[in-house]
């Protein structure tokens, strides 16, 4: 069953249970409870295409987002992100529990996933070949594959690639899409079937956005598939578009540096940073333009060099 | 319906002492089991008893992934404690000084079979208080420093606690705890570190000595019944002494008469009668009666039976979703009792509304 | 007072895990966790030390051989260098 099939009541309903909702992402399944009913429609418009697990789930994560107690309960309402018992971050204003719950749920995901190597970065796919961009925040990774997603690519993540060691796939988790200030508009204004959550304005980080998933996407949730291509983007404005091949040692200690959890994965992490920088084709790429970068992005793609 | 706490109790305690029991968990009880038992950092260990037992094949496929994830974190730390180790041999190298190491550190060098599924925190080790300042200044001389204390924090370790204030290396994270003895001078037991220097053993193929097989027990029993708080985060402390003891024992003949005779000459039996009693009734470990009953640490009736109230209450893991007030109360109270039993009134006081006034600043050092 | 010369060997207990690419060799240390780049001539005289203990002396004279060098004060310093780096990367240790 997908979540918009379970309807609002009936959602409302289950999340306010002992058992929550079991929401299965890709890599993971997660235990949502939650009285709010704003983020709860969030969620539900967002989350629109996800599977729904039944109760008896085995579930990865457990989050609730409620109300704290004392005064911040009614009087300019916040509410907090609680998980096993720990609540990590300070309390948002209830209209923010939205972002609160993605920003919690990628701390989880960052903190314990260790069957997995992270790497902070963008992925996507076509043609059965995974493009992983691996960046800084603030260097426009999000905004990129969100457009490469509105582009006929696969989304897999804007933030994680979950790399599986066995054999070296990418596993999905594709969340919406946090776009920040300027970004919105560019892809609301460039990808006219784009459907954005809410505007959380204020947050630390600006004026967020929830590009929500496409619903192909979301339907090969639990499709891996191998990297073919490395690309470390940056956003400059008003440049010409580059493409750099790279130098392989000097991958390996970029990915090694990008990647969550390289030092926690000792000998593994390093083989599989070595495996990757060898089968995959390694860029770096300065862009101004979707028109430029897009059918650069394609063309690579297709060329077997 | 079953109460969450006993119900916690019953699954948690149910399949460390009774692996095969895993074979009767739904779906819901995995997920609960997993739960605590990543709270108490037993994740990694419930993995290597069941594997120990051949269990594994009865593990489900995504309960298995949080085992490797587990496992991951404990082999990362213990590379990281081992490696700090071989660093402080380098540059404890032609000094003329002899180091003991201590607690998971210690158990990682025997190689003791647990051992692989601990979570390490930092390295313990200890130095006659003659050598300690010479160590602390050959390891600041080669890149270690002291975290930036003010002088409260200077005063309290080395005045009255058992070590000088922590280590870490500039590149490296982990941090090195240099003891000379293994409670503060404040404390009211003094067991004689020149006692524990003396049964030490060399380990082979390292530059360093561990306590012997009976010290290293009654260490770990003092560390939780007179230095720890007694929370949820220390019931794996528990389960160590009794992985210790089952280790230990059938290596020597007469074990516990030495280990209890060994308490005696450390002043250590209180704690070793804590250790003997709870093992024995939460944890289903067989010790014989009589050496719980005749130790002569047995406390009075009136003391026994506020610990056998308090101890359980606060060491098991709660159920993460249902804390209750009354766990919150024992735990307070043995976090009291800790500190009592570790400096007298006069500096109880005030370090206790030290102590409270710097957590809610979020600056707690210790 | 006479400086006790000193035995090298490489870090026991390790896999030390090396890939070439071109002129340049990463080097994994799987006791330390830590990755490290160097070039050609480096990772020549840290498998040397893999095949045998070495003092300066000794390692100086088989490098040279090996790549046809003379032994002189120039090279002296350049293994003086890379078994000083080495040291301290916990690429290699004393014979304790």
């Amino acid at each position: 069953m997908k979540l918009r099939q379970l309807g609002s009541g009936n959602l409302v309903k289950q999340a306010a249970s002992k058992e929550g909702v079991c929401l299965d992402i890709g890599a993971f399944c997660v235990r949502v409870k939650s009285n709010e009913i704003v983020f709860l429609e969030t969620l539900a418009f967002l989350y629109q295409d996800f599977p729904i697990l039944p109760s008896d789930t085995f579930a990865d994560f457990h989050i609730v987002i409620k109300r704290p107690k004392g005064v911040r309960r009614y009087l300019k309402p916040q509410v907090i992100f609680v998980t096993d018992g720990q609540q990590p971050f300070e309390p948002f204003p209830l209209s923010h529990a939205f972002p609160l719950f993605e920003w919690g749920l990628n701390w989880c995901i960052a903190r314990r996933s260790h069957q997995y190597l992270m790497l902070h970065a963008a992925v996507v796919e076509k043609n059965g070949k995974a493009l992983i961009l691996p960046a800084l925040p603030g260097s426009g990774k999000s905004t990129l594959s969100a457009a490469l997603a509105m582009n006929g690519w696969r989304f897999l993540s804007d933030e994680f690639t979950m790399i599986r060691p066995q054999d070296g796939k990418i596993l999905p988790i594709p969340r919406p899409t946090p776009l920040k200030n300027a970004s919105i508009q560019v892809i609301k204004d460039t990808f006219l079937n784009a459907e954005m959550g809410p505007l959380f304005p204020k947050t630390r980080k600006g004026t967020v956005a929830h590009l929500r998933p496409p619903k192909q996407s979301v339907e090969q949730l639990k499709e891996a598939v191998l990297p073919e291509l490395l690309i470390f983007p940056k956003f400059q404005a008003n440049t010409e578009i580059q493409l750099n091949l790279l130098n392989k040692p000097y991958v390996v200690f970029k990915l090694a540096s990008n990647a969550f959890n390289y030092e926690l994965m000792g000998r593994t992490g390093f083989e599989l940073v070595k495996n990757m920088t060898s089968s995959c084709r390694c860029y770096n790429l300065t862009y101004s333009r979707f028109d430029q970068v897009l059918p650069l992005l394609d063309d690579l793609l297709m060329q077997n060099v | 319906m079953t109460i969450p706490a006993d119900h916690v109790k019953k699954i948690l305690i149910n399949c460390l002492c009774f692996p095969e029991t895993v074979k009767e968990l739904t779906v819901s009880e995995w997920e609960l089991l997993i739960r605590c038992a990543r709270h108490c950092k037993l994740l990694a260990y419930l993995r290597w008893k069941l594997d120990s037992c051949g269990l594994i094949a009865s593990v489900p496929a995504q309960v298995l992934t949080h085992f490797t994830a587990a496992q991951r974190i404990v082999d990362y730390r213990n590379r990281l404690a081992m490696w700090e180790l071989n660093r402080i041999r380098r540059a404890l190298y032609a000094k003329d000084v002899e180091v003991l190491v201590l607690k998971g550190g210690a158990y990682q060098l025997l190689q003791i079979p647990f051992a692989q599924s601990r979570l390490l925190a930092d390295i313990d080790i200890l130095v006659k208080k003659s050598d300690i300042h010479t160590v602390e200044t050959y390891l600041q001389q080669q890149g270690w420093q002291t975290a930036k204390l003010d002088e409260y924090d200077q005063q309290y370790y080395r005045t009255w606690m058992h070590e000088v204030p922590p280590l870490r290396h500039q590149e490296r994270f982990i941090e090195v705890d240099l003891h000379h003895t293994i409670l503060p001078l404040s404390s009211r037991l003094q067991p004689s570190p020149e006692l524990l220097i003396e049964d030490s053993i060399a380990v082979e193929n390292t530059a360093y000595k561990v306590f012997s097989p009976v010290d290293m027990i009654l260490h770990s029993s003092v560390h939780l019944f007179y230095d720890a708080e007694l929370n949820g985060a220390d019931f794996r402390d528990l389960v160590d002494l009794k992985e210790l003891i089952f280790y230990f024992q059938p290596q020597q003949e007469f074990f516990f008469e030495i280990l209890l005779d060994r308490a005696k000459q450390l002043t250590l039996q209180r704690p070793l009668y804590y250790t003997l009693y709870f093992i024995h009734n939460l944890l289903d470990t067989p010790i014989p009666e009589e050496y719980i009953e005749k130790n002569i640490g047995k406390p009075s009736w009136l003391t026994r039976k506020l610990m056998c109230y308090l101890v359980p209450l606060a060491l098991i893991p709660e159920h993460p979703d249902f804390p209750r007030k009354k766990v919150a109360l024992a735990r307070w109270l043995l976090y009291v009792r800790s500190h009592f039993l570790r400096m007298p009134f006069y500096l109880l006081i005030p370090h206790l509304l030290r102590k409270s006034r710097m957590r809610m600043a979020g600056k707690e050092m210790h | 007072m006479s400086t006790k010369i000193i035995t090298w060997q490489v870090i026991q207990g390790s896999d030390l895990l090396f890939v070439n690419w071109g002129s340049e060799v990463i080097v994994y240390n799987s006791l330390s966790g830590e990755t490290h780049q160097m070039d050609v001539f480096s990772a020549t005289v840290l498998e040397q030390l893999m095949s045998n203990n070495y003092i300066e002396e000794a390692l100086l004279r088989d490098i040279c051989r090996l790549y046809s060098l003379d032994n002189n004060s120039e090279n002296q310093q350049l293994i003086a260098l890379i078994i000083n780096n080495f040291d301290q990367l916990g690429l290699i240790e004393p014979c304790y």
